[in-house]
């Protein structure tokens, strides 16, 4: 029979392994928010992301990192190679993940300004040699959220203008010199990882040995003097060795990451530097070719959909036509007049709306396929900036639901309070379906 | 059985039965949870839905190349194959093949390196006596960057790039393997498929 | 004497007969080529999973494979499937081999060329192995005349004289995409190209080389 002590202890040992199992909790910390968006639980990646956020104040100006810096869930000591990479990574890695819940969520603003400051964090906090492949891996996930944040904003310019640096950056990833760098860099990591290990191995043991022989000499009062003497002496020695490892990885990453300059220098004739510093200045990127703009639009999501689409479902003339007048008349669906109070009053026929913006919202991705020659002259015709912006004003799916609900409960007054929880919901979906159909008229002139 | 027994090997018989028979289950219980965790950033993809899409397509591999340039395409090519999504999967050097409907390209970086945790550290003073029970003791922390290229007659097409941190909890009692380079890009893969499924082939179904 | 013996005995049954390498070049010789692929395949699998993670040498992580026999290990699969008549599997492993030598830097001028040739005389269509977008970078060889090439990219002159390559025919290709002024950079200045030093004899669209 077991005893409820013991049964206590196994309980809480199980429920220790089933925490283990979990997964999520024995993730390095910098990788959890990875994990949380894979799982897609936006909110909770907002909070740490702001929580990593709050350790810029300890840093001193242009990003210089030493010592010990505490973040929210852990404290990171920066003469490690591994910690000081993630310590330095944890601004630019928060931004981005701002960026990429922004993106994911479709406030594509706010995914612009998160993704810009992520770049420029990198630029400050990522600015040496042996940062390089964080640097460089920030740079292309940033020009890419910024791409498609563009993209749907309409901003076809400069969409395509991130695409370009999105495609030069891949591209420089896969080269053969930066492979060298890659593999010096992860092996340099792995060093760090392996020696911070042991040294904290060798000092548990070195406290053991202390204690133990401490306990040995209890009974001795003149042991208590020499005892500090040896537990100083054994420490310091194991730091001493460890100072050399650091220093001796630190040499190890300079004399391996000085060949890459010359690599690159010599098959690519780049100069990584300022490569880097060219991605990184948002206001000069280069202007974007006809070339450029024809990769940008083709990589986009609506152009494989096109590709892949039925064209039995592609929208007919006549489609098309019932749904221009009902553009026309989307203005007049609606009215809205703000009272004194700030409550929105909408009167009018908010069902045809609702109904107008999902027919709409199919437009996208009922395109006719395009061709195999002659792209340039789709392209042109079909995704126009006017579409993506059309297709960026997607509801979310707590607009549709809301939306579905005021609908079903019929009328044709509504009104909204700023005050409700809901308002927020309610005002952004009327805005979307307006601005929508105003997109629409302008894109289906041409058609 | 135990009515022939003496007093004294009635004891013992207790010890072997009952109560610690069903301690020794709980411990190997425990012992499995604890030497079984394994994080991933990325999830392992299942790719059932790809039974009833069309298998048409003809797929080339131009490469799967790590920060050394070794080649793992054939990895990729027998988890192609085992999962049956495509009529044809073969290995090319030509980006631009005629025979195939879309090429891919793949680059990436693993690293994988072995640290004590803190459940060593603090069993260091216990003379690593709790090791013995199966307490994980290792982490084997490590990462893949990956990047396909898809072309389409020479023509990129699209990108896609994944990011998978890992962190492989083991004991001295796991006997099962650790997490591998080799699974790892299946699992980079399926992530793939998964993808490409949505972007090139869809629920449309396109033949 | 007896105990030298063993020893010299029980290295050479531990070392084997010869290489894996040394084998397969034997078969190549005899001609048995499955026989020699086989040998060539392990020593490159052995490469490759000593490659796969870097070995712990008790201060610091470094690469333990031999970059110059995996790269004879590639070639010498290539060479086994060239001289079995599979052109493909033979035009995939030399594409392999060249990138491999690239990577690392080894001196295959020799075998590079030796593959160029019997592409040439096969009359087999160079594998296009270009990234396609590579006029985003500058070059040596680049007049810097094309319109995807940024402005602010400045092409430095080449620091050593260039040498004059002979490129393997590119045989035409049926247009499958849009018209060729859609097609991605990599085959725009071909006309502009100036000799190219050594190392730019493999960063050309002709050439089924990928740096």
């Amino acid at each position: 029979m077991i005893r409820p002590g013991c049964r206590a202890c196994f309980l809480l040992l199980l429920l220790l392994g089933a925490a283990w199992m979990s997964g999520c909790t024995s993730l390095p910390p910098t990788a959890r928010r990875d994990a949380l968006f894979n799982q897609r639980q936006y909110p909770e990646i907002r909070k740490q992301a702001v929580d990593d956020l709050a350790v810029l104040g300890q840093y001193e100006r242009n990003g210089r990192v030493d010592g010990t810096v505490e973040s929210a869930t852990r404290e990171y000591d920066a003469k490690y190679f591994d910690m000081a990479e993630e310590v330095r990574n944890l601004a630019p890695q928060a931004y981005f993940d701002m960026a990429r819940v922004s993106l994911a969520v479709g406030r594509y603003t706010d995914a612009i300004r998160a993704a810009q400051n992520a770049i420029g964090s990198g630029a400050s906090f990522l600015e040496g040699d042996e940062w390089v492949l964080l640097r460089i891996l920030s740079l292309r996930e940033n020009h890419k959220v910024l791409y498609e944040s563009y993209l749907y904003c309409g901003n076809l310019d400069k969409a395509v203008a991130h695409h370009r640096q999105y495609l030069l950056i891949n591209d420089l990833v896969n080269s053969m010199p930066f492979k060298k760098v890659m593999a010096s860099l992860l092996r340099i990591r792995m060093t760090s990882m392996r020696l911070r290990s042991d040294y904290l191995e060798r000092k548990a043991g070195s406290t053991r040995n202390q204690i133990v022989i401490a306990a040995l000499m209890v009974a001795a009062a003149a042991g208590g003097a020499s005892n500090n003497n040896q537990h100083n002496n054994s420490t310091s020695t194991l730091r001493a060795l460890q100072a050399a490892q650091m220093a001796q990885i630190g040499i190890l990453a300079i004399a391996l990451l000085e060949d890459y300059k010359q690599e690159l220098k010599a098959q690519l004739n780049i100069d990584l530097a300022q490569l880097m510093r060219q991605a990184a200045d948002l206001n000069r990127l280069p202007k974007p070719t006809t070339a450029d703009i024809r990769r940008a639009k083709m990589a986009s999501g609506i152009y494989m959909t096109a590709r892949i689409s039925n064209p039995a479902n592609t929208l007919n003339q006549a489609e098309l036509s019932d749904l221009k007048k009902q553009s026309d008349q989307g203005k007049e669906m609606v009215s809205l007049f703000i009272d004194k109070q700030g409550r929105v009053h909408i009167s009018g026929n908010l069902g045809e709306l609702v109904a107008l913006s999902k027919r709409i919202d199919e437009v996208p991705l009922r395109l006719p396929p395009p061709p195999d020659e002659g792209v340039d002259a789709y392209l042109d015709t079909y995704l126009t900036p006017g579409l993506y912006r059309m297709a960026g004003l997607q509801m979310s799916a707590d607009e549709k639901k809301f939306f579905d609900r005021l609908v079903r409960r019929g009328g044709q007054d509504f009104v909204i309070d700023p005050a409700q929880a809901e308002s927020q919901i309610a005002l952004q979906g009327l805005h979307k379906m307006m601005q929508k159909t105003t997109e629409f008229q302008s894109w289906i002139v041409d058609r | 059985m135990s009515l022939f027994l003496p007093r004294r090997a009635g004891l013992v018989f207790a010890v072997l039965t009952g109560s610690w028979k069903r301690l020794g289950w709980k411990l190997v219980v425990l012992m499995s949870v604890w030497g079984s965790s394994c994080a991933h950033t990325q999830p392992w993809v299942e790719i059932p839905h790809f039974q009833n899409t069309h298998k048409n397509y003809r797929i080339g591999i131009a490469g799967v190349y790590d920060v050394n340039q070794f080649d793992f395409a054939d990895v990729m090519l027998d988890e192609m194959e085992r999962r049956r999504v495509f009529s044809c999967v073969e290995l090319t050097p030509d980006l631009a093949e005629p025979d195939c409907d879309y090429v891919i390209r793949g680059n990436f970086g693993f690293y994988q390196v072995s640290t004590k945790n803190a459940f060593h550290y603090t069993s260091i003073y216990f003379l690593g006596l709790p090791l013995l029970l199966g307490l994980p003791n290792t982490n084997s922390d490590g990462g893949m960057d990956i990047n396909f290229e898809i072309y389409h007659k020479g023509e990129l097409l699209k990108t896609y790039e994944y990011r998978d941190i890992f962190r492989d909890q083991r004991s001295y009692l796991t006997v099962w393997p650790a997490t591998s380079l080799d699974a790892e890009l299946r699992r980079m893969v399926h992530l793939l498929l998964r993808d490409m499924w949505r972007d090139l082939f869809g629920y449309r179904g396109a033949a | 004497m007896i105990q030298r013996t063993f020893i010299a005995l029980w290295l050479v049954c531990a070392a084997g007969c010869a290489t894996n390498l040394q084998k397969a070049d034997r078969l190549m010789r005899l001609g048995r080529f499955a026989d020699a692929r086989r040998f060539y395949q392990t020593e490159l699998d052995q490469q490759r999973r000593l490659a796969e993670l870097p070995r712990w040498t008790g201060r610091e992580y470094q690469d333990q494979f031999n970059a110059l026999n995996s790269s004879r290990a590639i070639l010498g699969v290539g060479n086994s499937h060239k001289d079995e008549g599979r052109r493909d599997a033979a035009l995939y492993h030399y594409s392999y081999f060249i990138q491999f030598s690239l990577r690392h830097r080894l001196d295959s001028d020799r075998e590079i060329k030796a593959i160029e040739e019997w592409i040439r005389d096969s009359g087999i269509a160079a594998p296009a192995t270009e990234v396609g977008l590579r006029t985003l970078f500058p070059s040596t060889k680049r007049v810097s005349t094309s319109a995807a090439v940024s402005p602010d990219f400045k092409a430095d002159p080449p620091p050593v004289p260039p040498k004059t390559v002979v490129r393997p025919q590119k045989p035409e290709k049926k247009a499958s995409t849009p018209a060729a002024s859609q097609k991605l950079a990599r085959s725009i200045d071909r006309e502009d190209e100036k000799p190219k030093k050594t190392t730019d004899e493999y960063d050309n669209a002709d050439s089924f080389v990928n740096w």
